[in-house]
């Protein structure tokens, strides 16, 4: 790997990767048994290929620690999975959850009913709750210790609020304590450079809160029609409902025992079904150091040739040159 | 000049009869041509691959949901039904769910709700899918290709939502002084990926893809919360989570995930790729899902990566 | 076919005269590029020098065919067209390039405009930055043209390591009318779940007449291949059963087994 003049592969190893027949390789180990198969019958609904399978004896699953891909599931891209492999930890499966709730707009008919916009959020963070409790079972039946990568994807219909998450399932390699699974939106790349650095993720870090934006008098509106005028009373319903979106997301993260929360994102929009009431919601990674101190990464400096971002890709396919 | 080949093998062997005739001229040409990147191209001959042609396999499909729907007619009440309702053609069954209010069902209250697999539409897709596979297959035989890398798949619906195409567009590649294997394998990876899957130990098998459906047949419940409206009888909470709708959003990616696994021969998918979609089938929602990756099978252990050295840019 | 004499032949007839009068401007040493600065030196990493952007454009009435509502046909005029005027507005870059003693251009856009003020007429563009070799050899392509290539600073400088040299931008099109159903057809397959063989057949038909035809171009320039293939699909202004099938790449030649990609260090981006 060091070796600058050593081609990435050489054509005999190539050559043994494309010829040697399945199953040769890890003979030492006898077939596992597969896991259990699907509840739901197997429809055909899967992949072309099987026309020909025949072909192939049934493969043998490598030795049952580290490497092991039987019936593995993974989102990850290249990158991800040997950045992975660096840290020697494997993906288990890509693993979902998803859940509905229900906003109802009655709540909303009588202006300046506070305790609809309090319900609401409750709605969100129920959906969140129970999105990641489905996630965090389905890591647990695939033998993972946590999901990295997940994708959070929140979705506000006129009656309802839907929570999306899917990831990948990990561990270290070979297995790894039981326990209850974290769930990040963390890549790869930052699980790793924070494990490198000696921390930790704990869950999802969740706050959502709504605001109805308080309708202007008539006698207001014209005040203010020439007067450069700050709106109070805009900003301090908007401000109150950023403050107290965040306020849920800091005690949520308290809750698992956090000591920070990484990489979080914001949104904030108005609801469908009603433009006077805007919801913000926010979400991140809870961490924690696993070690005694944070360990330092002194990274190195480069100067980019490449108009692209992705610098990894690009040094990957170009090379880099001296 | 090496990059003849594919001329001699296209040219004897003739593409085979349900590929198009331009398909045959074209395979059959002296040059190559490849939907590589400039950097996958350069990849790809840095690991002894050369690209012989752009293969490809389409197939049009008659895309018709409702057409497996048990009969319409009486339509609260054959859903409701329960008992005697035939699901065949249509799908499977995958949870009921119950009224918990102690009134009389009608067709403004289903006492009954159904999570269904939609399984015909499941194999209409697998179908065209597969023949669209074949066919490119077909292609890279023609070629006397060893692989197909970077594969693209465009599946999308065709003049109006009744037609759905599917296409997958791939690069044959020779690995010049190889034996051809058993079959000629796939991958939608090319280049530096590729190439950092065979470090992984990791070689491609095929790209493969799956599709799963599930329609929503709400039950009272369902419905009530679904439409903000209130429980007039109070026993659900308007706020609360809606589990038929949270177990269908559920069960649709998770059983796509189930599907795709049912190929894999002990094999594993890499880079999966999963879309959802939702639309409204004869007036219920169904949660569309496909997902697709390559199938990759292990052939050698992975020796773990050096940690790669942190950088910062100056730019 | 290399003009070698030191009399300046006359401008081609089909180029404006304001394009003479900038590109005689460019003589003196000055250039003009779209290269970003990574692209430029790239570009000089592997002994070329940026000589000034050069662009042809074409506005071209593109003619009627009559479709048959319920047959699947190629529409050889509108391919025509198509081809034709992209073509017009290559050969004008070309030529403004060969003014320039250019070997050959890179990143090469090949755009359609529509105006309001023209119905059934569209610009065909082609805009790229002219190179020359700065050790005075001929990379010219088979054709004793400079070769043009959609390439970007970066993709040449790979492409150079690995032996292989743009010949030129080919291109394949097909404009494809896609039939109707008709009643009988309808009737019997609406609602049905399986293949429609004529659409099959149609569509595959297409695309590959396209990348046949982009073979062909590829051939004639005796390239030894085509990179970085895209296939496009446009309905322009036809409506959406008539779609024109474009296929774009670059031929390149080989000129060396020598593939001299260094090996790629492995980093990790702490940029975000």
């Amino acid at each position: 790997m060091s070796d600058p003049d050593k081609p990435a592969m050489s054509r005999e190893e190539l050559d043994r990767l494309f010829n040697t027949p399945q199953g040769m390789v890890h003979d030492k180990t006898p077939a596992a048994p597969a896991p259990s198969s699907p509840s739901s019958p197997p429809e055909p609904a899967g992949q072309g290929g099987r026309h020909r399978s025949d072909h192939h004896s049934p493969p043998r699953p490598s030795s049952p620690t580290r490497g092991d891909l039987h019936q593995v599931t993974s989102d990850l891209t290249i990158d991800e999975t040997l950045l992975l492999h660096s840290i020697d930890w494997e993906p288990v499966d890509m693993v979902i959850g998803a859940s509905v709730a229900a906003i109802p707009t009655m709540g909303f008919a009588g202006a300046g009913w506070a305790g609809a916009t309090d319900q609401s959020a409750q709605a969100f963070t129920s959906a969140v709750a129970s999105a990641v409790a489905r996630i965090r079972d389905d890591c647990s039946a695939a033998g993972g210790v946590g999901v990295i990568g997940v994708d959070v994807d929140f979705q506000v219909h006129r009656h309802t609020v839907q929570a999306v998450l899917v990831g990948t399932a990990v561990r270290p390699a070979g297995g790894g304590r039981g326990g209850h699974p974290f769930v990040s939106d963390l890549t790869v790349r930052d699980f790793l450079l924070l494990h490198n650095a000696g921390w930790e993720p704990l869950g999802l870090a969740f706050g959502a809160s709504f605001v109805q934006v308080p309708y202007r008098t008539i006698g207001t509106v014209f005040k203010q029609v020439t007067a450069n005028t700050e709106m109070t009373n805009l900003t301090e319903a908007m401000y109150q409902a950023r403050e107290q979106g965040m306020e849920r997301l800091q005690s949520s993260a308290i809750g698992m025992g956090a000591q920070g929360v990484v990489a979080v994102q914001y949104s904030d929009r108005p609801l469908p079904f009603a433009s006077h009431v805007i919801g913000f919601t926010s979400w991140g990674t809870a961490i924690r150091l696993s070690g005694e101190s944070h360990r330092y990464v002194k990274p190195r400096m480069v100067v980019a040739m490449d108009d692209a971002g992705d610098l990894f890709d690009l040094q990957g396919a170009m090379g880099t040159k001296e | 000049m090496a990059f003849t080949s594919g001329a001699g093998t296209g040219g004897q062997a003739g593409p085979p009869i349900d590929l198009p005739e331009a398909a045959g001229r074209r395979l059959a040409a002296k040059s190559f041509s490849s939907a590589l990147s400039v950097a996958d191209f350069a990849a790809c001959l840095h690991m002894g691959m050369r690209p012989v042609g752009l293969v490809q396999g389409f197939c049009a499909m008659g895309w018709n949901p409702g057409y497996y729907l048990p009969s319409q007619t009486n339509y609260g009440n054959q859903w409701q039904g329960g008992y005697g309702t035939s699901w065949s053609g249509w799908g499977n069954v995958l949870d009921n769910y119950y009224c918990p209010h102690s009134i009389i069902a009608s067709a403004e209250h289903p006492s009954r709700g159904y999570n269904i697999e939609a399984t015909g539409i499941e194999a209409t897709w697998a179908e065209g899918y597969n023949a669209t596979y074949r066919r490119m297959l077909e292609e890279a035989e023609a070629l006397g290709a060893h692989g197909v890398i970077g594969v693209t798949d465009a599946t999308k619906p065709l003049i109006g939502p009744r037609v759905r195409e599917f296409h997958l567009l791939g690069t044959a590649v020779v690995m010049d002084g190889q034996p051809a294997p058993d079959r000629v394998w796939s991958t939608y990876l090319a280049g530096s990926k590729l190439g950092k899957l065979f470090e992984a130990g990791l070689a491609p098998v095929s790209v493969v893809g799956a599709f799963a459906a599930v329609t929503v047949l709400p039950v009272c419940v369902t419905e009530i919360q679904e439409n903000g409206r209130w429980d007039t009888y109070g026993v659900v909470s308007p706020y609360g989570e809606i589990g038929q709708l949270s177990d269908a959003q559920t069960s649709a990616r998770r059983l796509v995930r189930d599907h795709i696994k049912s190929t894999l021969d002990g094999g594993a998918l890499h880079g999966a790729d999963l879309r959802v979609s939702e639309d409204s089938l004869v007036g219920r929602t169904t949660i569309s899902a496909v997902l697709r990756g390559t199938k990759v099978r292990r052939v050698r252990d992975a020796e773990p990566l050096p940690q790669p050295v942190p950088t910062v840019r100056l730019s | 076919m290399t003009d070698t004499s030191n009399e300046r032949p006359p401008l081609p007839t089909d180029l404006p005269k304001d394009a003479g009068r900038r590109l005689k401007e460019l003589e003196n040493g000055l250039f003009t590029s779209d290269l970003s600065v990574n692209e430029f030196l790239l570009i000089k990493e592997v002994g070329f020098h940026p000589v000034g952007f050069v662009m042809g454009s074409s506005i071209y009435h593109i003619g009627l065919q009559t479709r048959k509502w319920g047959s699947s046909q190629e529409l050889e005029k509108l391919t025509a067209a198509m081809y034709n005027a992209r073509e017009l507005a290559m050969n004008r870059m070309e030529e403004e390039a060969t003014e320039l003693g250019a070997d050959g251009v890179v990143g090469v856009r090949l755009d359609v405009n529509y105006y309001e003020w023209g119905n059934d007429a569209a610009e065909f563009i082609a805009v790229g930055t002219a190179v020359k070799a700065e050790n005075g050899a001929s990379y010219r392509n088979k054709l004793g043209k400079p070769f043009t290539s959609d390439l970007s600073g970066q993709d040449f400088w790979t492409l150079m390591q690995t032996g292989h040299v743009p010949q030129g931008l080919v291109m394949g099109t097909c404009v494809y009318h896609i039939a109707h159903r008709g009643l009988g057809q309808a009737i019997s397959s609406i609602g049905q779940n399986q293949e429609l063989p004529n659409f099959t057949q149609a569509l595959y038909e297409a695309r590959e007449l396209a990348m046949t035809r982009m073979q062909d171009e590829a051939e004639r320039l005796e390239a030894t291949g085509i990179v970085g293939v895209r296939l496009e699909e446009k309905t322009h202004q036809w409506g959406s059963h008539t779609i024109e099938f474009l296929s774009l790449g670059t031929a390149v030649v080989k000129t060396s087994d020598e593939v001299t990609l260094p090996r790629p260090t492995t980093i990790i981006s702490l940029d975000g």
